[in-house]
């Protein structure tokens, strides 16, 4: 019955569409078992409006060809992208009971994990991975927290992916800035299709950190319940 | 063993009873079952008489070379289909069985399906053989993929490949990271952009900086960028490479797997030389397409049976390695070659054909939906096809001919004849055609065969003709008799007595039209004695007599008789004008036989002649209208000619006479009336009246002879039973040709009234005679003074004629025409 589906709100951010597109594709599974209240953003990074204004900036294309870059050329690429990811929204909103809202908004991943967290959302950061994963999704924990709420997310997700779940437990000591090296290394060797991991861990690095060396899309679990929104 | 009478009939004079009707005298016990000779069918029947048709189709079973086909001619139910199928299987079970025949996938065109001969019995083997390998790869491909081993072989090379890329991307990281570079992704792709304290370099903070700075963060860049485009470029090549190592892998667990399943395959059917081939075909793609096994689960329909015994064959994606037996045979040993008759010979049921289905709009088709041929389960054997069926399938006889020719069988459909097929297809392999075929026909089909169809004589180069009837000897009229209890026998009748059989012989001359000869029409016969078991049995009798064998005869003749009835009846009733009383001049009782299906009936039709003086011309009323055919006329022209050469030689033939079958609105044909015309003629000339107590039948020659005519039994009984309804005065009779006495074989109303001379059978050899019983006066003989003896018929004649020259003669002076005064000459009248 798609009225006793539960509603839960994600805030969805991307630096580009081809990370965004792999994004919806994770709301568009969740979205068989959820009703989703989605905010949606297209990051402009400080870093790559500064380093577009550079004179010897160059973007390296997924396929390794480089292409010279301006700020004008970098401004219409975001434009380009806005239009493309609306377009897939509208496309989810119409298959799936998906609200959905899209911002264009500067500063850094961060930012957009914050915004998460005031809205009490769960936060969604899209990662177009450029190979194929060689492992399922694995799930980041503190070493005593409860996991029971959001490794049914995870549960979820694993059977739609038909992937594994793998869950790693870190002490989330915060003088401990090892173990947190450690938790990096260990992702990027992992390879893996979806990083879920709690606001705790996130705390402990930044959401880039943590994206580059996973190298695939992330979502970090606030700790809120999935509760029926009053709007 | 048959009675003779040899008293020899005089013409001019009737007939004794022995002589209308051939009677025969078996002995007691009739000759056991199989006591003459060899040419006996399944049935037990024996076949009399037909050694000629018998040796030519033995020849054609047994010779070896091509084109020596068989057609049996004769006429329907005279046992040539059962002599043909009994002396080819005969024949056939002398001969080796003939190899098996499938068809299997093309594996490089699959729109030529291969054909491959194997030995007798083996097609089932191999085709069981080949579903046992698909069912064994589909449990063992995916447990060898599933394997530990298989499994950290993987793993060990997705390992290798996620580290190459992992560690390529680490290295760039890292160095970026040193060199204080962060690595952006934006919607125009990867981007390097310098940092300072982890945090982005604005444009302003770069230009502040100095220059050597400035250049060494630009270097750095630069030199990250270059890396950056050399990892992402390797991306591809990696994963190609990966991919290769994966297909490697799992190419050589597949081979592992394949090799053992088919080593059992291989050891029992890699003799067979087109065999190897095609196992290695099938070899190298189960190999190439191992993963379709991995998806081999239970299916859906397992149901309460294990996995194991699900048949995996069976599946639409397994399809190209099954078998499709064209022709199976049981082992070498159990059986000769095959006989085969096909029944329907369209071109589909003789050279096969090839299915097409439909799938979500589309046709299709493939080599397990080609389906054979009488051709090709005849083939190293027989096949037995009627000649009128085969002509009359569309595209049958041409194809017969074409792989008789080509010595092959290609499967060809009418819609690609016709061009009518667009959609795919296939061109299967021609399997190699050795076969013998045997046409059943009528002559007539042989005739024209042999006349319009040129491959025909070629092709069918042994002909069977079978007899239709057999001369009366003691062995024919034994084997006859034995006949007649084996059909009985064969169709669990009762048993014929001596009566029967003899009853029976009387009716196989009256078939054959002639007391000297049997007709050899077995499926008459058969439906004969099977009406008389009938009777038999409500007569709750135990054997069939010959007073069954006549009542069966007689109601097949009266259920078939209505038309013969009502003319009968037209007659009585003076609708049809019929004398068989008085006399009349120029007037005649011809008789005509009427055939009705099978039914024949005799009738007899008033003939007149009307003369006067004229040119010589004989007037065929009947030719006149287009009613009379052309033997008819050509009867009316002999009798003219007769006239001429006969009378009045001195002058020229000065008639004129008109011929004519009274009442007669459906054409006249023959020229049995001939001699019947002649004598109304010549009682008009003479003016002596004809009695019509007599009817005639016999053709007449130009020397006045009568002649043979057919149906001469039918002729009789015709104008006999009118006179038997009017009542028979004993004067009643009719005139047939001597020559017609051995035809004879009336019914026994017929000779029971002769018998008693209540009607009589005269026979005459010439016109004289026929005309000097007709009027009660002598014909007249030619005396040495050149003219007839006084009074007779042909004085009298022979006057009138001269009295039609004379007055021809005088008119003709009378409009002479008068020459005129400037030479010319005018007819004056």
């Amino acid at each position: 019955m798609e009225n006793d589906k539960p509603l839960v709100k994600i805030v969805l951010g991307a630096t580009c569409f081809a990370d965004a597109k792999v994004a919806i594709d994770i709301v568009e599974k969740l979205a068989r078992t959820l009703e989703l209240k989605l905010r949606a953003y297209l990051l402009k990074e400080d870093a790559a409006l500064y380093a577009s204004a550079l004179p010897f900036a160059r973007a390296i294309s997924p396929s390794g060809t480089s292409l010279e870059v301006s700020d004008i050329k970098m401004q219409q690429a975001y434009f380009a992208d806005i239009g493309f990811y609306e377009r897939a929204l509208k496309s989810l909103a119409e298959q799936s009971k998906v609200s959905w809202t899209l911002e264009e908004r500067k500063g850094n991943l961060d930012g957009i994990m914050e915004a998460a967290t005031s809205h009490e959302a769960i936060a969604l950061f899209g990662f177009n991975q450029l190979q194929k994963p060689r492992n399922g999704i694995v799930v980041l924990a503190g070493e005593d927290q409860d996991i029971s709420n959001f490794k049914s997310l995870a549960g979820t997700l694993s059977s739609e992916m038909n992937t594994s779940i793998e869950v790693l437990r870190v002490e989330t000591n915060e003088n401990n800035a090892s173990n947190m090296i450690d938790l990096l290394h260990k992702l990027q060797t992992k390879s893996p299709a979806l990083l879920i991991a709690t606001s705790e861990i996130i705390r402990m690095t930044s959401i880039n950190a943590l994206l580059d060396a996973s190298r695939c899309p992330l979502i970090v679990y606030n700790q809120f319940e999935f509760a029926a929104d009053s709007g | 063993m048959f009675t003779k009478t040899d008293k020899i009939p005089k013409s001019s004079e009737p007939l004794a009873a022995s002589h209308l009707c051939r009677q025969f005298s078996l002995p007691q016990k009739p000759k056991s079952k199989g006591a003459h000779g060899e040419d006996k069918g399944s049935g037990g029947l024996k076949l009399i008489g037909q050694e000629r048709a018998l040796q030519a189709i033995r020849f054609a079973a047994q010779t070896p070379h091509s084109n020596f086909n068989l057609f049996v001619t004769g006429q329907q139910g005279f046992g040539r289909h059962r002599a043909v199928l009994d002396i080819l299987t005969k024949e056939a079970l002398g001969k080796p069985a003939p190899q098996d025949w499938v068809y299997v996938h093309n594996f490089t065109n699959p729109h030529k399906p291969v054909a491959i001969s194997l030995p007798s019995g083996m097609a089932i083997r191999f085709k069981d053989a080949m579903q046992t390998l698909i069912d064994d790869l589909a449990n063992e491909i995916p447990a060898l993929f599933e394997a530990d081993a298989y499994q950290s072989k993987r793993r060990a090379l997705e390992q290798e490949f996620g580290e190459q890329h992992e560690k390529a991307f680490e290295q760039l990281m890292s160095d970026a990271h040193d060199k204080n570079l962060a690595l952006l992704r934006t919607p125009m792709g990867f981007m390097v952009a310098a940092t300072i304290n982890d945090q982005p370099m604005k444009p302003e903070d770069f230009e502040a900086l100095p220059k050597k700075q400035q250049a060494l963060i630009d270097k750095n860049i630069r030199e990250t960028q270059d890396l950056l485009e050399v990892v992402l470029k390797q991306i591809p090549k990696r994963e190609k490479t990966h991919r290769h190592s994966i297909e490697n892998l799992n190419s050589t667990v597949a081979n592992e797997g394949v090799e053992n399943a088919i080593k059992e395959v291989n050891g029992e059917f890699r003799q067979i030389e087109k065999l190897k081939q095609y196992l290695d075909d099938v070899k190298a793609d189960l190999i190439e397409n191992a993963e379709q096994f991995l998806t081999s689960g239970p299916g859906a329909h397992a149901g309460a049976f294990p996995v194991a015994t699900t048949k995996h064959y069976s599946r639409p994606e397994y399809q190209r390695y099954s078998v499709n037996i064209m022709v199976s045979n049981p082992p070498q040993g159990h059986s000769g070659a095959p006989v085969v008759t096909e029944n329907l010979p369209t071109l589909a049921n003789l050279v096969g054909r090839i299915e097409h289905m439909s799938e979500m709009g589309a046709i299709f088709t493939d080599f397990t939906m080609i389906h054979p041929g009488a051709l090709h389960r005849a083939n190293s054997g027989y096949l037995v096809l009627d000649v009128l069926q085969i002509l009359s399938e569309p595209f049958a006889w041409d194809a017969l001919k074409r792989c008789l020719k080509t010595k092959q069988i290609s499967i060809v459909s009418a819609q690609e004849r016709l061009s009518l097929f667009s959609t795919t297809s296939l061109e299967p392999d021609p399997i190699p055609l050795d076969i013998r075929v045997a046409l059943v026909g009528e002559r007539i089909h042989y005739y024209l065969l042999s006349m319009y169809d040129p491959d025909f004589l070629k092709l069918f180069k042994i002909q069977a003709d079978f007899n239709d009837e057999v001369p009366i000897t003691p062995a024919n009229i034994a084997d006859f008799a034995e006949m007649g209890q084996l059909i009985a026998q064969k169709d669990k009748l009762l048993p014929l007595n001596k009566s029967a059989c003899e009853r029976l012989l009387i009716e196989a001359t009256r078939m054959a039209e002639d007391a000297e000869r049997l007709s050899l029409n077995a499926g008459k016969l058969s439906d004969i004695i099977r009406e008389a078991n009938h009777l038999a049995k409500i007569a709750k009798a135990s054997s069939i007599d010959a007073s069954t064998i006549e009542e069966a005869i007689e109601n097949a003749e009266y259920r078939s008789s209505r038309q013969r009835e009502l003319t009968q009846e037209a007659i009585e009733r003076n609708i049809l004008l019929v004398e068989t009383s008085g006399s009349a001049i120029g007037q005649i009782n011809a008789l005509s036989v009427h055939q009705i299906g099978e039914f024949r009936f005799g009738r007899p039709s008033r003939v007149t002649a009307r003369v006067r003086a004229g040119k010589g011309e004989v007037v065929d009323i009947e030719r006149e209208v287009e009613l009379g055919g052309p033997l008819h006329s050509k009867g009316v022209m002999i009798l003219s000619a007769y006239l001429s050469s006969q009378y009045a030689l001195d002058v020229p033939l000065s008639l004129w006479a008109s011929i004519v079958f009274e009442q007669s609105y459906g054409g006249v044909d023959g020229d049995s009336a001939s001699a019947a015309e002649l004598f109304s003629v010549l009682s008009a000339l003479s003016e002596c009246p004809i009695n019509q107590s007599f009817a005639v039948t016999g053709s007449v020659n130009q020397l006045g002879e009568i002649q043979t005519i057919g149906g001469v039994n039918e002729k009789i009984e015709g104008f006999f039973d009118i006179c038997d309804h009017r009542g028979l005065t004993g004067q009643q009779g009719v005139l047939i040709p001597y020559s017609n006495i051995k035809h004879l074989a009336l019914r026994p109303r017929v000779v029971k009234a002769a018998k008693a001379k209540k009607f009589k059978i005269i026979p005459i050899k010439t016109i004289n005679e026929g005309i000097s019983l007709l009027t009660g006066n002598t014909a007249g003989k030619r005396l040495e003074t050149g003219s007839y003896s006084k009074n007779s018929i042909n004085d009298l004649v022979e006057k009138k004629l001269i009295s039609f020259a004379d007055r021809i003669r005088s008119y003709s002076r009378a409009v002479e025409p008068v020459p005129s005064a400037n030479g010319s000459k005018n007819g004056k009248r």
